[in-house]
């Protein structure tokens, strides 16, 4: 239940066997059904979940009702929203299941006791912060200067996992494209690897 | 996050309980799990038949139940069922542990919820029992984590129980 959480929390900080142990009673395990949400645009976000097994994305909608995808998360990947989770804040989105998963879900009270009891627990977190800033960053920048075909390839280069699990319309919407652009741009790309 | 919770009810032998799930099952999705097929068919045919948009499901297994579930309740079998309770343990940290006392039936309240809670020692044991013969007429709660008191005592007052917590 825990070995994909302690898989990505040994790749950053090393914690003690105890230290393991007791990092298991702040985690509360949930199974979620595919298309099941755990966060409802318009309530606050209570969680952070760690997605141990399955497929999360997280997406607002607009006024006529079109879906923008901010964020997938696979197997060792963390999923909130962060804003509405650290201030209490009613959420902008909402983060729904797209295979059945297997979450472990921290809540703000539960984070803040475990990185007071744990300080390499702390040092994760914060490890995990920076990452997803620089990842956010790398998102905009693609957002503001690649091509569509730039876009699709290089999500296709660094999360191959999520372009082959989610459906392709899922896919355009959090590179920002319409379905058709990203049938054609895949189209294009096909064309020229059968040569 | 979520508000709609999605609870566990094992143990659907006994009136409280499936009093309970027949009433969550109208707003909120149930999952039912018992060790007798029949009953457990029984009180699902009756949830429909009573409550046609009723969101429940039958369980074959009671870990998965309460993995899924945001709210555990167990009934008084199930409370005292040792088998039952370590196949869930491990996926009920931090959530909220139901247990429906039956004064009928009861050997002593205080021991079963100490016991409980000391076999859940991460979950939230709140501990619900009747003040008079009917399950209906007015039950007080009791448990160590308010915030889970409150929980459990918002949900009966919504579905019509008299509570009050002690």
């Amino acid at each position: 239940m825990f070995q994909q959480l302690f898989k990505s929390i040994q790749e950053k900080v090393t914690l003690t066997p105890e230290e393991m142990e007791l990092c298991k009673t702040f985690f509360i395990p949930k199974k979620l059904r595919k298309k099941q949400t755990l966060l409802q645009e318009g309530d606050i976000c209570i969680y952070n979940a760690f997605v141990e097994k399955g497929i999360l994305r997280s997406f607002s909608m607009d006024e006529k009702g079109n879906e923008h995808i901010v964020q997938f998360a696979i197997e060792g990947w963390w999923i909130t929203d962060l804003s509405s989770f650290l201030t209490n804040s009613n959420s902008i989105y909402t983060i729904e299941a797209l295979e059945d998963s297997q979450l472990l879900l921290l809540t703000t009270e539960a984070r803040e006791a475990l990185m007071d009891k744990i300080p390499m627990f702390e040092r994760y977190q914060r490890l995990l912060l920076q990452n997803a800033y620089i990842a956010n960053q790398v998102r905009i920048n693609s957002a503001l200067t690649e091509t569509a075909e730039e876009k699709y390839t290089n999500l296709g280069l660094a999360y191959p996992g999520i372009v082959q699990r989610v459906p392709q319309h899922m896919i355009a919407s959090y590179l920002g494209l319409k379905p058709e652009t990203l049938s054609r741009v895949r189209k294009q790309i096909n064309t020229r690897s059968s040569f | 996050m979520s508000n709609r919770r999605t609870f566990a009810v094992l143990g659907v032998s006994e009136t409280n309980s499936i009093f309970l799930a027949k009433q969550i099952a109208k707003t909120n999705p149930v999952l039912l799990f018992d060790h007798d097929a029949v009953v457990l068919n029984t009180v699902y045919s009756q949830i429909f038949s009573e409550y046609p948009n009723a969101n429940a499901e039958m369980m074959i297994c009671p870990t998965n139940a309460s993995w899924e579930a945001d709210v555990i309740i167990l009934s008084n079998a199930a409370a005292t069922d040792g088998n039952l309770i370590e196949k869930i343990r491990n996926v009920a940290t931090g959530k909220i542990i139901l247990f429906l006392e039956n004064k009928k039936n009861t050997i002593n309240f205080e021991s079963t919820r100490d016991k409980l809670q000391h076999l859940f020692p991460f979950s939230k044991v709140v501990q619900s029992f009747e003040s008079a013969d009917d399950f209906n007429d007015s039950l007080f709660l009791k448990g160590n984590d308010k915030e889970a008191v409150m929980t459990i005592l918002t949900l009966f007052t919504s579905i019509g129980l008299q509570a009050s917590t002690i």
